[in-house]
């Protein structure tokens, strides 16, 4: 069986589904992460670099190309969708001025650009789009992490935590936290931080945890 | 010294959006059973597509559409 799906002789729908199912559900998910911030990145800053994690080679692959849909069609939904909290949506109105989708050539070129090596020289952006995919995998935590090095030094850190719990204190409530790190100004906690209100929210809020 | 407020702008614009899309493809994960690993070696993109791959052989073998279970 082993040997028939590597010749990519699958002979069983279930099987095929199955593929698709969990390379969606992880190859998608790092990958559509590093396309969408790596557009909004070298929007704003066109001269940043960007040390990213995955690049397109695998996903040229003819057996990839279902995972390579999925990753066009979800980062594309992505772009599409509003925030309703009005400084965050103003960030992405750039990168939709482009264009309100972009094609499959133009996400594996933007996935392709966050390929420096990185250095003591300049500003580079360090990309982790998924921080934990044993977590990620089996339905835990995990982190969508992003900083910023200016001559090799780290200037600025956010930290996107989707199932952490947005109090401490309270495990079963609310869930998905952004933290957010300067230098010289402390770190920080973004509120509301339920992801999945943000959608509704009108305001956003910032509180000091240094 | 600089404020860094756009770049914090931005990259807490960034982080949201693609927190937002790891959400949903996580609850697709979930709402297919997820995937448990059973050594502490890391878990890297690469090596998705052969868990995959564990994933089906193993659901191949038990002829159970239920859950999904241990791999590498």
């Amino acid at each position: 069986m082993r040997e028939r799906v590597q010749r990519g002789g699958i002979e069983s729908d279930k099987t095929a589904v199955l593929i698709s199912l969990c390379a969606w559900c992880t190859v998608v998910g790092d990958y559509t992460s590093q396309a969408l911030i790596s557009s909004l990145l070298f929007n704003h800053f066109p001269t940043d670099q960007i040390v990213g994690e995955e690049d397109s080679t695998e996903l040229q692959t003819p057996e990839n190309a279902t995972t390579k849909q999925n990753i066009v069609r979800l980062a594309n939904e992505a772009l599409s969708e509003s925030l309703s909290i009005s400084s965050e949506e103003e960030c992405w109105s750039r990168v939709k001025g482009e264009g309100s989708s972009k094609s499959e050539e133009e996400w594996l070129a933007i996935i392709d650009k966050g390929n420096s090596k990185g250095g003591k020289e300049g500003r580079h952006w360090a990309l982790d789009p998924i921080d934990g995919t044993k977590g990620f995998l089996r339905g835990g935590q995990y982190a969508v992490c992003l900083g910023l090095l200016e001559a090799g030094k780290v200037v600025l850190g956010v930290m996107g935590c989707p199932n952490l719990p947005v109090d401490p204190k309270n495990p079963e409530g609310e869930k998905g936290a952004i933290f957010v790190a300067v230098k010289g100004q402390g770190a920080f906690q973004v509120s509301p931080l339920s992801l999945s209100t943000l959608f509704f929210g009108d305001s956003l809020l910032i509180q000091s945890c240094s | 010294m600089s404020s860094y407020s756009q770049e914090k702008q931005v990259a807490i614009s960034a982080v949201l959006k693609a927190s937002l899309v790891a959400r949903k493809v996580q609850d697709q994960l979930i709402g297919s059973g997820g995937v448990q690993k059973k050594d502490k070696s890391p878990v890297t993109g690469k090596l998705v597509l052969s868990l995959s791959l564990s994933v089906v052989l193993e659901r191949e073998e038990s002829e159970s559409l239920n859950y999904y279970t241990t791999v590498a």
